[in-house]
């Protein structure tokens, strides 16, 4: 009896270990085609915010290497020059103007629904701790639900739940959650894009993510990712000091 | 005649006049330094409120904008084509206006490149600092809510229109050490970063200069002063949170109040001015005076309650001992009011005897205590302030009338009731 008992907690205990590494191999998976790769990549952002009504544009080019990105504001002209960097989960805005670089959060607000850390690429697998809720049909696909927390509190998000399609290893919505698991903003993501030479042949990559408001959701933000490909950086590009006037 | 027979009569029972007078003299004292004291909080709190918050005398903001400028900066902003409206109907009345001031507000986060740090930004003009820091009341009044050196930023925007004074715990934060003299070129330079009108990030280079208190336990770790013009750069905004208009005589508010709004409505602006005590526009000012009227409320009427008891007493004891002269007044043909009203006389001049006593021991106590600086740190406030009780004579004449007017209703009022028996009892001895 107490030898069955003995075996039966130990089953489970793999079991769930198992599982713990399936939500933790699922996640690195959707995130190498949200740009968390070793390899330089970079492409142009579209950020299009629609907000009580008002609707505007911006556009940045991003170069990311792995947990590092040098995101540069193109339009509206006015914000032309200024450049958002990543140094893994430290992030500075920067404008010629300045004697010295900003420190900011991931959390702030970039634009409309946008945040600061949605801009660059998502490294979700370093970032939280995946827990596998339940599995689930999302627009026709089997789809895994994942519950992600936080590992630090300068994270863009504190809870995070993640629909991952099974067939393909995408993630394909999320609701950004607050500490108490409410949800204030939606996003749904797209895969449009293919990008040469991350493995053997063409490689999905994430071509939107539309940020809605979980209670006015008419205002939302469209974050459209053009022409990614895989690009050779200089390890210059990141380093802060060189943001110094 | 019958004033001459109730001061005569104050001296017929010597120790019972003095035990009503002592009585009479220390509520007198008591309700003339609470005045004191509350008449220097009130005028702190005010001149602190107009000049050292910024919020003059009178406050303009554009419709709704006192409420929702936090939250839609662009729409709510005072723009200065509408300023300039608010200059041609004050034109008017220029000999009663001393200036006219701009502020802007907002927050974001101050950064010296390793952290950021949340602030709350006052951005003032210019020429409010000036004035504001040399008026005779700040000097007089509010001189302990300025800390030293704080007056040294209107030089240093003369010097650098970019340069902020922090606070001192927003100071510790950012772990700049004070004197900012003492610091490079490049150390004195921090980064203002705050969300444009358009919702972009924006961010200002700005100088440390010197430092200030908010005079707010609650906006010390964040409080952050700097020029109008940074602000509006900061936030890339061409207007104001609001306008100030200082008057020369704040007795004259009310009355420019009245017409500013209704030349805003007649002229169709979008405009509406506010006093400076408002709760919605100094919570500060309005919360404490608030509370200090209440607890006074509560001290005024014990005081009197122990001042007419005493009177009470001191009247029946009085009546019983000259119950036979009562009934001779009587029977010779004084009438029961005669007497009552002699009485009352009697009472009024021992209050008004008192009453000279206890203001001169009020200006000499007042006197000893301002002269012994003795300070305390209010709750909520950053700073200490000196205890200053500033009894004066308009409080004296005030007070004096509140205790004869309860002195004489209550000497009349128990001699009328006391008075109601028969002479031959009187004469009696037999049933006063």
């Amino acid at each position: 009896m107490f030898l069955t008992q003995v075996l039966f907690l130990f089953c489970m205990t793999l079991s769930n270990l198992s599982l713990a590494q399936d939500a933790e191999k699922l996640l690195k998976q959707s995130d190498r085609a949200r740009g968390s790769v070793e390899k330089g990549l970079s492409w142009i952002s579209e950020v299009e915010t629609t907000e009580d009504g008002q609707s505007t544009k911006k556009k940045f080019k991003v170069r990311a290497q792995y947990v590092n990105a040098y995101v540069e504001a193109l339009e509206p002209s006015r914000n032309k020059g200024e450049v958002y960097l990543f140094n893994d989960r430290a992030m500075w805005f920067f404008k010629p103007s300045l004697r010295k670089p900003v420190t900011i959060s991931a959390r702030q607000k970039l634009t409309g629904q946008a945040a600061n850390g949605d801009i660059a690429s998502t490294h979700y697998a370093r970032d939280y701790t995946p827990t596998l809720e339940k599995s689930e049909v999302v627009e026709g696909s089997k789809s895994f639900v994942l519950l992600l927390k936080a590992k630090a509190n300068n994270l863009t998000y504190d809870q995070i739940r993640y629909w991952i399609r099974e067939s393909d290893g995408l993630a394909i919505q999320a609701e950004f959650l607050t500490l108490q698991g409410k949800a204030f903003k939606r996003a749904k993501m797209k895969y449009d894009n293919k990008v040469q030479g991350l493995n053997d042949g063409p490689t999905a990559f994430i071509s939107q993510i539309e940020i809605t408001d979980a209670k006015l959701e008419n205002n939302k933000s469209v974050i459209r990712y053009i022409e990614p490909k895989l690009d050779t950086h200089r390890e210059t590009l990141f380093n802060v000091n060189n943001l110094k006037r | 005649m019958s004033w001459t027979f109730a001061f005569r009569n104050l001296f017929r029972n010597h120790r019972r006049t003095v035990a009503t007078a002592a009585a009479v003299i220390a509520g007198f004292i008591g309700l003339l330094l609470l005045g004191g004291y509350i008449h220097r909080v009130e005028i702190s709190l005010r001149t602190n409120s107009i000049y050292l918050f910024n919020k003059g005398h009178i406050t303009i903001f554009k419709k709704g904008g006192l409420e929702r400028f936090g939250t839609q900066p662009s729409k709510y902003q005072v723009t200065p084509e509408m300023l300039a409206q608010i200059q041609t109907i004050l034109e008017s009345k220029k000999n009663k206006i001393d200036w006219i001031g701009k502020t802007l507000t907002g927050a974001g986060i101050v950064s010296d490149g390793d952290r950021s740090v949340p602030f709350f930004a006052t951005g003032v003009d210019l020429q409010t600092l000036k004035n504001s820091f040399v008026n005779q009341d700040v000097l007089n009044w509010a001189i302990d809510f300025l800390l030293p050196g704080t007056t040294g930023f209107v030089q240093a925007l003369e010097a650098n229109p970019h340069s902020i004074s922090v606070t001192g715990r927003l100071s510790d934060l950012l772990r700049k050490k004070r004197p900012y003299s003492n610091l490079s070129e490049d150390e004195s330079y921090v980064q203002l970063a705050g969300m444009t009108q358009y919702g972009d990030l924006n961010a200002v280079d700005v100088k440390l200069a010197v430092n200030h208190s908010t005079g707010s336990e609650m906006l010390e770790d964040s409080g952050l002063l700097a020029s109008v013009e940074t602000l509006q750069e900061l936030y890339s905004l061409e207007g104001f949170h609001y306008i100030m208009v200082y008057l020369k005589d704040i007795r004259d508010l009310d009355q420019i109040l009245v017409e500013l709004n209704q030349n805003f409505e007649t002229n169709n602006f979008p405009l509406q001015a506010y006093r400076f005590d408002l709760p919605a526009i100094s919570p500060n000012y309005a919360g404490s005076m608030g509370f200090l009227y209440v607890m006074s409320g509560f001290f005024v009427f014990l005081i009197c309650g122990a001042v007419a008891l005493s009177i009470m007493n001191s009247l029946t004891m009085g009546i019983i001992e000259r119950t036979r002269e009562i009934g001779t007044f009587r029977a010779i043909g004084f009438t029961q009011q005669q007497i009552a009203v002699m009485m009352t006389q009697e009472a009024l001049c021992l209050c008004l005897i008192s009453a000279a006593l206890g203001t001169f021991l009020s200006f000499v106590i007042s006197f000893v205590v301002n002269a012994a600086n003795i300070r305390f740190s209010p709750p909520g406030v950053t700073n200490s302030i000196q205890f200053i009780l500033s009894p004066n004579l308009y409080l004296v004449f005030v007070v004096l009338f509140i205790f004869l007017l309860v002195v004489g209703l209550t000497a009349y009022l128990v001699t009328t009731f006391k008075l109601k028996t028969k002479i031959i009892n009187l004469l009696t001895d037999a049933g006063a």
